[in-house]
């Protein structure tokens, strides 16, 4: 197996460590700056019949800055702002980089792995039609309303704080996420609720010298200014707008879930708990198995919810694993799909009947890998 | 930190969405809630109609309000047309005794933003009322409360103004539990110390049993006041968690002498020093002092938050 990914973090340590366990070795890696210079040494790599599994470059900024280069032509060409010169240092101290001109990098990177595997007869974790449509929130809501799945209501496209306050008025819509459009990880999203003519925002995002940084601590912004300023500077990097759907809580927190659901290995929950409107682990966020949840909203609603998600992950039919986000509107009854993430395995401590999301990958990989040498011979 | 959760239960019995007819077949075992969904433009005073119109609505012990909306809009939109109708069909209601006005989450509207309304009707209207809940300040008014009955006021804001502090305290009626949320200048506190000066002389609720001042920007000040009070004799709970209480306060309640009596003294959401804990444990068993909070340094001040204060 080969992995195309981040060469060192924890990421790529964690899965290491899961191939040490179960096979005895660690996969062999290459990171996507080496890969994207020289795709050439990938074709070397990747066996006959072998499997290479795609990740991202998680937070070396060297990769990060080689993913953006290679999207810059495709993110000019779509109006979207493109990153700087020097934007390593700047990626270092929490710039959010431009998320559209990434995920534009590395559905062209994986393109290219994906003809390079193909050349080898190598399976593949997923494709670049997958994860340009999962990095994608506006074309992954409509994936998922087209196969009749839920969605928060997805605002008309904007442009600033304008279009933005005219179109909440307009859906009649007081409480909306703005998230950019390809954005991960909370980075640049804001909570926006308006009442009147008050506004509040909850964010971790701050401007500085006229960049915008994700930070770790989520600040609430009360004045409308300051909002639309940083609307009006997230705008440029592609905004997706939906609506702030009510999340249930859990012993007093607000909850959503992620399901990574895994070809042939099912869905494995967690449940996740945040004072704040998003959950993330790195915002002080929380962990928990998913038990909770089922005693708080009862069997069926769950199992309506795990339902969603195996339908929301049979969209993306490349892919041998998908994280599908969901939010539990706080009727306990009804759910909302939020995301899809292509690279949602990453999930510390998640486990069903004993096994991790990557043990289970792990299982069929090394099924692919016993049948694909077999056909070798 | 905001309100997070709804209600899972009120007055000992689980809180139930109502919606519509066939959703609870059994009231007097559960506590209906009725609220707009942030979808739907259902009016909170529709779907109390659909539900006195329940067979079976009359066993009703206790009622929540959650979200009111209107075209998705919480703005100028008030519970006012519940709090009628509700009055005038009190008859259809012979059983309740307890209610939560607002049980509404940070996830649906901000507190400081929910709107209130009149209250003053209720007291005569429902005589066997023992408990009343009610969140958000905006506009709120609770009357003249003079009520054989009613032994639990709680009034949760993210700022509390004077005025209400004053009708609340005023209350005629038998109170156990007295709960108030005090809330942030900035979003309308205006209220001091010196208004439960009664209070704290011991003049107002003698079967107080529960005092819980939460919420407050001066908690330093109560814990000082109440130190000096024969009211803390008397009650079993003090509770002036999620506000500010520092080294100050601790010390003189712990000084006091007065905490033997206390089954609980919560503190938590506080900023006292562990050898403030120390001289607080020492003074009673029965403390929690959960979620320390850091003071921020900002504009050469110490800055010390409440935990609602939006």
């Amino acid at each position: 197996m080969v992995v195309l990914g981040a060469a060192s973090g924890p990421r790529h340590d964690a899965f290491a460590q899961a191939c040490v366990a179960r096979f005895g070795r660690a996969p062999a890696v290459i990171g996507w700056d080496r890969f994207l210079a020289e795709p050439e040494r990938l074709a070397m790599m990747v066996a006959r019949g072998g499997y290479l599994r795609i990740d991202t470059p998680d937070q070396d900024v060297r990769a990060i800055a080689a993913v953006l280069a290679a999207g810059a032509g495709a993110a000019a060409a779509e109006a979207i702002e493109t990153v700087p010169a020097g934007i390593e240092a700047m990626l270092a101290q929490g710039d959010i980089g431009s998320p559209t001109q990434f995920a534009f990098g590395l559905a062209a990177g994986v393109r290219v792995a994906e003809r390079i595997a193909h050349d080898a007869g190598a399976a593949m974790s997923t494709n670049a039609a997958d994860v340009a449509c999962a990095f994608d929130k506006t074309r992954t809501a409509t994936r998922f309303r087209e196969a009749g799945l839920a969605t928060p209501r997805v605002l008309s496209p904007v442009d600033g704080f304008d279009t933005l306050a005219t179109a909440m008025r307009r859906e009649k819509l007081c409480r909306v996420f703005v998230k950019l459009r390809h954005g991960s990880a909370a980075a640049g999203m804001v909570a926006l609720a308006r009442h009147g003519a008050q506004w509040v925002a909850v964010t971790t995002a701050v401007l500085v010298d006229g960049r915008v940084r994700a930070t770790r601590a989520v600040r609430r912004l009360t004045d409308r200014t300051e909002i639309a300023r940083l609307i009006d500077r997230l705008a440029p990097f592609g905004l997706h707008v939906e609506a702030w759907v009510p999340k249930l809580a859990v012993d007093g927190h607000i909850a959503d879930v992620r399901i990574v659901c895994i070809k042939g290995a099912g869905a494995f929950p967690v449940l996740r708990t945040s004072r704040h409107p998003m959950t993330n682990l790195h915002l002080g966020g929380a962990r928990h198995p998913i038990e909770r949840l089922v005693a708080r909203i009862g069997a069926a609603a769950w199992a309506e919810a795990v339902d969603s998600a195996r339908r929301a992950a049979a969209l993306f039919p490349a892919s041998d694993v998908i994280g599908i986000d969901i939010a539990v509107l706080n009727d306990g009854r009804r759910h909302r799909l939020i995301e899809a993430n292509v690279f949602g395995d990453f999930v510390k401590d998640l486990m069903v009947d004993g096994r991790t999301p990557y043990d289970a990958q792990l299982d069929r990989i090394a099924q692919h890998c016993a049948t694909g040498a077999q056909a070798a011979a | 930190m905001t309100v997070s959760g709804n209600l899972e239960s009120f007055a000992g019995k689980p809180v139930v969405d109502f919606k519509a007819a066939g959703d609870i077949s059994d009231f007097g075992v559960v506590t209906p809630r009725l609220r707009c969904e942030y979808d739907s433009n259902h009016a909170l005073r529709d779907l109390l109609a659909t539900m006195l119109d329940a067979p079976g609505a009359a066993s009703t012990s206790a009622l929540v309000f959650g979200l009111w909306a209107e075209n998705g809009e919480t703005y100028e939109v008030s519970p006012a047309a519940a709090i009628e109708m509700l009055v005038a069909k009190k008859d259809k209601l012979p059983a309740i005794n307890a209610l939560f006005f607002g049980d509404i989450t940070s996830e649906e509207n901000e507190i400081s933003w929910i709107e209130q309304g009149e209250y003053a009707a209720i007291w005569s209207a429902f005589p066997r009322l023992e408990q009343f809940w009610v969140r958000g300040g905006n506009n709120l008014r609770l009357g003249a409360i003079n009520h054989q009955r009613l032994d639990t006021l709680v009034v949760q804001t993210g700022g509390m103004s004077r005025s209400l502090v004053r009708e609340a305290l005023a209350a005629n009626a038998p109170i156990r539990h007295f709960e108030l949320w005090l809330g942030a200048d900035d979003y309308g506190a205006d209220s001091s110390v010196e208004d439960f000066a009664d209070l704290f002389a011991g003049k107002l609720f003698p079967a107080l049993e529960t005092l819980a001042l939460r919420n407050s920007e001066y908690s330093d000040a109560i814990a000082t006041a109440l130190a000096a009070s024969p009211l803390l004799d008397r009650i079993k709970t003090l509770d002036l968690s999620m506000g500010t209480l520092t080294d100050e306060g601790a010390r003189a309640l712990a000084t006091s002498g007065r905490l033997g009596g206390l089954e609980t003294l919560d503190i938590s959401h506080h900023y006292v020093s562990s050898e403030g804990l120390a001289l607080l444990r020492g003074a009673t068993p029965n403390l929690v002092a959960d979620d320390l909070q850091e003071a921020d340094e900002w504009d050469g001040k110490t800055q010390y938050y409440v935990a609602v204060g939006e």
